[in-house]
């Protein structure tokens, strides 16, 4: 008996039905299938996310520039101030009371820890 | 429900109804028994519909859905225990009124039982199902030579064992 003829043979036997009951009630169950529909499940498409990639990147590279965030790094310690040194604050005192912070020959430089003259 | 929704659904409960006979075979090869058929299948099916998906191939892509989730099913019941029961290969009509058809059915059934797992699967799905030996492989994961392979040795001992009813059955 050849592969084909026996191949014939078991395709034609029956195969055991579902219960007709049980099988419509299956398909009613697919057809009212639905994806659900809430936020955390949403696909976004790939445009959308890739967009949003690049807004985040581009306000992550301006923000500094803009002053948007407030820099915390420490400026006006003496660490700073020898790392990255900054023009020179001048005070001038006109009318002192107790002692002039600063004169012609030592101007007092607010952005460094100096010894204050006085006169 | 929205239009996508609504139309992958239509599309698989076409699905369904076009190539049921292989479907309800493979899916109580895999289950065991109708009722558990039955709910492996509307699970499949939801899945599919829920997922929105449209596969190049929608038979082999839902035949192996179908599995994944028998297989996950088994070891849910029984952990560590993937593979198939006896009762398996018991799809096959047994109710009929012609005497000799269901003796036919019962030696059938006996034999393909008597197969190993990976035998009895192929032989469902290229039988019952249609299935192309790629798209076989591709459902159960095996390469198509091991398919091939088995489907041969699963053929070779039905007939041994079939051999008496053959004749009667080609007649």
């Amino acid at each position: 008996m050849s592969f084909n003829e026996l191949e014939r043979a078991l395709a034609g036997l029956p195969v055991r039905p579902l219960d007709p009951a049980r099988e419509a009630r299956m398909l009613r169950a697919v057809l009212a299938a639905e994806r659900p529909r809430r936020w955390w499940t949403r696909r976004v498409p790939l445009w959308q996310a890739a967009l949003a990639g690049a807004a985040m990147v581009g306000l992550a590279l301006v923000a500094p520039r803009l002053a948007l965030i407030e820099r915390r790094d420490g400026a006006g310690t003496p660490a700073a101030a020898a790392k990255s040194p900054r023009s020179p604050v001048v005070v001038r005192i006109d009318a002192p009371i107790v002692a002039r912070a600063s004169s012609r020959a030592h101007p007092l430089r607010l952005s460094e820890w100096t010894t204050l003259h006085t006169e | 429900m929205s239009e996508s929704s609504q139309r992958c659904a239509e599309e698989w409960t076409r699905f369904y109804l076009e190539n049921r006979r292989g479907i309800i075979a493979f899916a109580i090869s895999q289950a065991g028994n109708a009722a558990d058929a039955a709910d492996l299948v509307q699970d499949t099916l939801v899945r599919l519909v829920r997922q929105e998906c449209a596969p190049d191939d929608p038979s082999a892509y839902f035949f192996r859905c179908l599995r994944n989730e028998a297989i996950s099913r088994r070891r849910a019941r029984r952990p560590n225990a993937a593979a198939l029961d006896s009762a398996a290969a018991c799809f096959h009509d047994a109710g009929i009124c012609d005497v000799e058809l269901r003796e036919r059915v019962t030696v059938v059934q006996g034999a393909l039982s008597a197969l190993p797992d990976a035998q009895r699967e192929t032989v469902v799905l290229r039988i019952y199902a249609e299935m192309t030996f790629e798209q076989i492989a591709g459902i159960l994961g095996r390469p198509l030579g091991t398919v091939t392979s088995h489907y041969a040795r699963a053929l070779e001992a039905l007939r041994t064992a079939l051999e008496p009813e053959v004749d009667d059955v080609v007649q």
